[in-house]
Parts: C-alpha cells; sequence; structure tokens
C-alpha cells in the first residue's frame, strides 16, 4: 500500500490541536462560551484552510462524491440526537420558539462545524488521502476504514478529554456523542455528513441545558457538556 | 396507541419518522422525476405527521391537538399534491417528459 507519511504527519497536529483548543481557552484560561465558540470556528477553519492550500486538497471534487448519502444520513442522526432530547425533556422545542433563541442557534451552529471540521471531517481527509486516494480491492479498501476509524476516534477522545468536566466523569459521554455525530462520513465518505449531525447534537445540547436550568440563570451559566453552550 | 411498556414508546415513533423523513429527503435530493420528487415531499410530511400524533398521543392523551394537526397536514398535502401534478402534466406537455434537470426555462 502505497502511504503518503506527509500527510500522516498532519493527524498528530490534528491531535493536539483538538485537545488543545478546548484544554486551554475553557480549562486554563477559563473564557466565556461566547468567545469559546468564535475561537473554536476560527481555529477550526484556519487549520482546514491552511491543510487544503498546503496538500493541493480538492475540496470541492471531494464534496461532489456521495453528498446526497452524506446529507442524509447527517440529517438521520442529527434527528436522533433531537429525539433523544425532546424525549428526556419534551419541553425543550420551547427552546426554539422563545425570543432571544437565535444567538443561541447561530453558537450552535458555528460550534457543531468547528468540531466536526476538528475532529471528524480533518482526520478522515487526512487518511483517506495518506492512504485511502489509491487504494485497490475490498481489503486495503476495509483496512482504510479501519485506520480511519481509528484515528477519528483518537483525535474524538484528544477533544473529549480537553473538554471541562471529563475527569470529573463526563469523558464518556461527550466521547460517545461526539463520536455517534462522526459515524455519518465514516459511512458515507462525504464531509458534509458530520457537521450537520454535529449541529443537531449542539442544538440539542443547547436546547436541553437551558431548558434544565432556570431562565434567569441560563444566560449567566458558564457550564459545558460535550463542548455545549448555554 | 399503546402507551404501556409492552408497545412501542414515544421513542420508536420519533425514530420511524426520522428514518421516513431522511429517506423523503433522500428521493428529493437525488431523484430526477418530478413524480418521484413530489412523492418524496409526502413522505416528509407523513413523517412530520408521525411526530405530531405521537407527541400528542403521549404526552397529552387528554387533547387531540395532534392529531387535528396532522388532519391539517393531509389536507395541505392533498392540495399540494394536486398543484404539483397539474404542473408536472403542463410540464409535460410543454416538454414531452418530466425530468426536473431538463427544465431550466427559469434559469437566467
Amino acid at each position: 500500500m502505497n502511504i503518503r507519511w506527509k500527510h500522516l504527519l498532519w493527524l498528530p497536529i490534528n491531535g493536539a490541536l483538538a485537545f488543545l483548543a478546548p484544554a486551554s481557552l475553557l480549562g486554563i484560561l477559563g473564557i466565556a462560551q461566547g468567545a469559546y465558540y468564535i475561537l473554536a470556528f476560527i481555529i477550526s477553519t484556519a487549520i482546514a484552510i491552511y491543510y487544503i492550500k498546503s496538500s493541493n486538497y480538492k475540496l470541492g471534487q471531494h464534496l461532489k462524491s456521495g453528498w446526497a448519502l452524506g446529507i442524509i444520513f447527517g440529517v438521520f442522526i442529527g434527528l436522533v440526537f433531537m429525539s433523544f432530547a425532546s424525549v428526556s425533556n419534551p419541553d425543550i422545542y420551547r427552546e426554539f420558539s422563545r425570543p432571544g433563541a437565535a444567538p443561541a442557534i447561530i453558537k450552535s451552529v458555528l460550534l457543531g462545524i468547528a468540531i466536526a471540521v476538528l475532529v471528524t471531517v480533518l482526520p478522515f481527509v487526512i487518511v483517506w488521502r495518506a492512504i485511502g486516494e489509491n487504494a485497490q480491492g475490498r481489503l486495503r479498501k476495509s483496512l482504510v476504514a479501519i485506520v480511519a476509524i481509528i484515528a477519528v476516534m483518537a483525535v474524538t477522545f484528544l477533544y473529549s478529554l480537553g473538554l471541562p468536566g471529563s475527569l470529573q466523569g463526563d469523558l464518556q459521554a461527550n466521547f460517545m456523542k461526539t463520536m455517534i455525530a462522526g459515524v455519518p462520513t465514516l459511512i458515507s465518505g462525504s464531509p458534509l455528513a458530520a457537521p450537520i449531525s454535529n449541529i443537531f447534537l449542539q442544538l440539542s445540547e443547547a436546547a436541553t441545558q437551558n431548558s434544565n436550568s432556570p431562565r434567569d440563570s441560563a444566560e449567566q451559566s458558564s457550564k459545558t457538556s460535550s463542548g455545549g453552550i448555554n | 396507541m399503546s402507551t404501556g411498556s409492552w408497545g412501542p414508546g414515544l421513542i420508536h415513533y420519533l425514530f420511524l419518522s426520522a428514518a421516513l423523513f431522511s429517506i423523503g429527503m433522500f428521493g428529493l435530493l437525488t431523484r430526477r422525476n418530478a413524480v418521484g420528487i413530489l412523492m418524496s415531499i409526502e413522505l416528509m410530511f407523513n413523517a412530520v405527521n408521525i411526530n405530531l400524533v405521537a407527541f400528542s398521543s403521549f404526552l397529552t392523551p387528554q387533547y387531540l391537538t395532534g392529531q387535528v394537526f396532522a388532519i391539517f397536514v393531509v389536507t395541505i398535502a392533498a392540495a399540494e399534491a394536486a398543484v404539483g401534478l397539474a404542473i408536472v402534466m403542463l410540464l409535460y406537455r410543454n416538454f414531452r417528459g418530466i425530468e426536473v434537470d431538463k427544465i431550466n426555462f427559469m434559469k437566467w
């Protein structure tokens, strides 16, 4: 199998960034949630653009392949997240209809895209470009898929470890949620899928947290779950 | 609709609805045939109906709000199908086909 090592070298950089972004911004610096989602979005966009430019990655070509399946899987997994959230607390739909819900929705969208790009799309694309582009035969393609899953799991684990509260017992829940949100991209191979499911995940997290906390303290609360926002 | 421990719970109906909605959306995005697109939209409407009835039955069984909303949606869907099929017939008369990618006369 022809391995392009210069692509694989991006994986440790990606993993380090996925761990350091939440750990340093939320854990060490303790910045506000509003600033965190903007900075996370900027960081993930910057690394994605830098990777695309430096490695001549044809993003448009990759987006065109399997885009419909990617959207469907992303929407389906996203709806599953919303279903679980609405069963655990049926009143969460009120969170999307109350006045002033728009900023929370925008935050969820930005954070969902940022997390998906950082922990799912980038590792998947790196592995696919390093060993998957020229892979022939079912066995080799299966091997590429396994390596991609391991890479995404490793980066997702590092990201979950960096989130505040992970050492207090939230690690497994954060890891599972973020990993499940990355499954659509792993199945369909489309970079569009994981951002869609992650947006739904963040929306359900934000709505659940807001509906669980008193309305007057919701704006001031700075607790986070799965990188979720208030 | 059973709400006991033997019957399906709310989450099962929501999963069914999510699957139906996703299948409908897949058809909407990939079908070239105008009638197929209309059928996919109907599938998505039905997914919404399942959600409405399931939530109403499980959360407020004493009211029929969700069921009444579902009847409204069915009515709207019927009207939409009638208008859609009329448009499809007109397209067939003009273009001798209902492949939507060939119909681009509104494209500037």
